[in-house]
């Protein structure tokens, strides 16, 4: 065990420049989130529907599209899941893009199965 | 074998085997009552065989893997058992305990908990031998080198005990009954014996398939995580329609449907080594031991557990056959099999000779495995009837049975097949062969 | 072990005898196989999430009216902060400075007890609205999912206060990557069950 830490360690060490983001983007990647995020609750305070409404495809796409895409920053800039990662990165990705999919059909299913049409 | 203290492992091995037979048989016996229901009603009711044949399972496994622990420990260790004394005064004690257990079960003494039936002074007497084996493993850790083998090993033995004391506690309400009862069931064997499964059979992989030490125990490290990730609160899974709160659905759907991965894992990683080993182990009939464990585990526990997992599902199969089905592939991939794996790879080291009798284990192997896969088979087919008429249809539950009676007699057959299997691998462990003992060589362990 | 075993494994020694490509990766590779473990759990929630609200469409968008958008907003904000955090302690352990590795670690764990203060004032506004975890099929959802997620932030918390107490390079990576996780799982959490209705 002591062995392959070592040997972690020395890999961490090699690979520690490229995988962790410099203070510089990480900073960057903070403000794109952050942003994104106060617009997402703006708009969320904007809205004084009493009734509860569905959205359309194309706003819950873009909704769930903005966390995805804050997640995969966060994988890539913060974990550091760099290109070194090779095919684990392929199955965060992947892992990504199921929730992505799989939010938007339950969303298809809901506005089919609702009688008013989707705002 | 490298270390005289080793020997003691003996004992717990044929023990093990002798009580493995007596569950076998008994199971024979409780499949025969299941066709002709009024055979043996008098003298030995039902519920009285089926106790026998499920208590006989769990001490036998236990007591294999206090005869595996006694066997790897001094290799993994490097050094003897810290008192081989205690190891025998705790095998005759632990062995008296189940007889005294059985005969009690046979004049209806037992306090009528599925499988934790034992009188307290039995079950007392449990956490006596258990405390014995604790002491001395661990003092014999403790002195010596310390492995991700050893140290999972014993780490998963030490929760058995632990977890084993929630069957003092027994409350009067059913449903908290079943909560507490789940906590020695479910931890078990979907806990911490999978955690001895995992690091018995990375021992057997080291030692077998010549791959680095350091390899196995990384796959071990990831089989234990996913392990504890998944078991523990896949728990939820049977805290469905018991009057648990009904959140407990949730829980058990995710978690007790991952618990799919750790078996895969053990699926994987056996194959894997063997693959990348390439060594020519002589003993080829633990090997295929050690590989048919990790696919029928697979298979027993993972396929046919995730079968009837999901709470919807389980609203109509809960405790039909289709249990039954699971619980018996279950048992027989993830731990007898186990069990019998490192019996047969470590008898021929503790005996002295060259792995004899291949031919006849691996038969028995075949055979037993077989009948097991038909059992499951017929017993699943059983379960989804049963499921249609009485879950769905209303029907009564003995009209249901008389309608599910073909399935019972196959059975039946197969049961019968598993006994001439077990025979043989018994035959093959315990009977030398004539032609072996003139040439008594001693093969070296790997490594 | 016979040369050809030796050969043989050792040939393999960059590919196998390693953790498969986890190696490669920030932190000791056993967080990285509890990190997917994770994801997978909460992915399984979040989808189980969505498949239940299509079973009834009606009872999920009355009960997620009362949920506190803002709040949960807010809590995405200062988990990214605490986030950054986070990596400017792995910055500040790569040049050799422990004192604000530590001080950077104990930012990030403050911005978790934020969260978790926050998350408080949103359980309490739904207790004293007479909401629990056995009122609806979405109430028991909110509160596994987001209660898990509480849980893991107070593990967080604590495993980033251990780090500090001993900041090597390798423990610094290993628990800024299990916040990084948390982190990363709330992002997910806050449209699925907050903001898609």
């Amino acid at each position: 065990m002591k062995k392959s830490l070592e040997i972690t360690d020395v890999a961490a060490i090699d690979m520690a420049g490229s995988c962790i983001a410099s203070v510089r983007t990480a900073c960057v990647v903070w403000g794109i989130a952050s942003i994104t995020t106060l617009i997402a609750v703006i708009l969320a305070l904007g809205d004084n529907a009493v009734e509860p409404i569905t959205l359309n495809m194309f706003a819950t796409g873009f909704i769930v599209a903005v966390g995805c895409i804050k997640a995969a920053l966060i994988l890539r800039y913060y974990l550091g899941l760099g290109p070194a990662a090779g095919s684990w990165r392929a199955m965060f990705i992947a892992f990504l893009i199921v929730i992505f999919l799989g939010v938007l059909a339950a969303q298809g299913v809901v506005i089919l199965m609702t009688p008013q049409a989707a705002s | 074998m490298k270390y005289q203290s080793q020997k003691v492992a003996l004992y717990y091995i044929y023990g093990a085997l002798a009580l493995f037979a007596a569950q076998i048989l008994f199971g024979v016996v409780a499949g025969t009552v299941y066709v002709l229901p009024n055979l043996f009603s008098e003298i030995l009711p039902f519920n009285v065989i089926r106790m026998i044949h499920t208590n006989a399972l769990i001490v036998w496994l236990l007591m294999g893997y206090f005869g595996a622990a006694y066997y790897l420990l001094p290799e993994e260790c490097e050094t003897e058992i810290h008192s081989p004394k205690l190891a025998i005064i705790q095998f005759w004690l632990f062995l008296i305990a189940a007889g005294a257990a059985v005969v009690g079960y046979i004049f209806g003494i037992h306090e009528g908990r599925e499988f934790l039936e034992q009188p307290l002074p039995i079950k007392v007497g449990i956490v006596v031998v258990a405390l014995m084996f604790l002491y001395n493993t661990t003092m014999t850790l403790l002195k010596g080198r310390k492995t991700a083998v050893s140290n999972v090993l014993m780490v998963a033995l030490w929760f058995v005990a632990l977890l084993f004391l929630f069957a003092f506690y027994n409350p009067s309400n059913l449903a908290v009954d079943k909560m507490y009862w789940w906590y020695v069931v479910h931890l078990w064997v979907e806990g911490v014996w999978e955690l001895i499964m995992a690091s018995i059979l990375a021992f057997l992989m080291i030692k077998m398939t010549g791959v680095d030490r350091e390899v196995v125990e990384k796959w071990l490290y990831v089989m234990v995580s996913l392990t504890l990730f998944t078991g523990i609160l896949g728990t939820g899974h049977h805290y469905y329609w018991i009057g648990t709160p009904g959140y407990w659905q949730w829980i058990g759907n995710v978690f007790s449907t991952l618990e799919v991965v750790p078996f895969f894992a053990m699926v994987v990683f056996c194959f894997y080594m063997v693959w990348k080993g390439g060594r020519d182990h002589p003993n080829k009939s633990a090997l295929l031991w050690s590989l048919g464990c990790s696919v029928m585990a697979f298979f027993g526990a993972g396929v046919w557990g995730f079968m009837h997992t999901l709470s919807s599902i389980n609203y109509y199969t809960h405790g039909t056959q289709v249990t039954a089905a699971h619980g018996h592939l279950a048992f027989y991939g993830a731990y007898v099999m186990l069990n019998l794996a490192i019996f047969t790879y470590a008898l021929p080291y503790l005996r002295g000779r060259e792995p004899y009798n291949q031919q006849l284990n691996m038969w028995g192997f075949w055979i037993t495995t077989s009948g097991m896969a038909f059992m499951t088979f017929t017993l699943t087919f059983a379960g989804v009837v049963q499921t249609h008429l009485q879950r769905v249809l209303g029907m009564n539950y003995m009209d249901v049975q008389d309608q599910v009676a073909l399935f019972y007699w196959m059975r039946l057959g197969s049961g019968i097949a598993v006994l001439i299997g077990v025979t043989f691998i018994i035959w093959a462990l315990v009977v030398p062969p004539r032609a072996a003992s003139v040439r008594a060589k001693i093969s070296q362990p790997a490594e | 072990m016979t040369a050809q075993t030796q050969l043989s494994s050792g040939a393999e020694d960059n590919d196998t005898a390693s953790w498969g490509g986890l190696e490669l990766l920030p932190g000791h590779p056993i967080m990285w196989v509890l990190i997917l473990s994770e994801l997978v759990v909460f992915g399984a929630f979040l989808l189980t999430f969505s498949g239940a609200r299509v079973v009834d469409p009606q009872g999920f968008a009355q009960d997620q009216m009362q949920l506190d958008r803002l709040a949960g907003g807010i809590n995405t904000l200062v988990l990214l902060t605490s986030g950054l955090f986070a990596v400017f302690a792995i910055q500040a352990v790569n040049t050799g400075n422990i004192c604000r590795s530590r001080l950077w670690l104990v930012l990030a764990s403050l911005g978790g007890a934020i969260f978790l203060i926050i998350k408080m004032i949103e359980y309490r506004a739904k207790f004293d609205a007479g909401i629990g975890l056995e009122s609806s099929t979405f109430f028991t959802l909110y509160f596994l999912i987001t209660g898990f997620h509480a849980l893991h932030v107070v593990l967080g918390i604590g495993i980033l206060m251990v780090v500090a107490i001993w900041p090597s390079r390798i423990n610094v990576e290993t628990g800024a990557a299990f916040w990084h996780m948390v982190d990363m799982v709330w992002v997910l959490v806050f449209p699925v069950i907050y903001l898609v209705r």
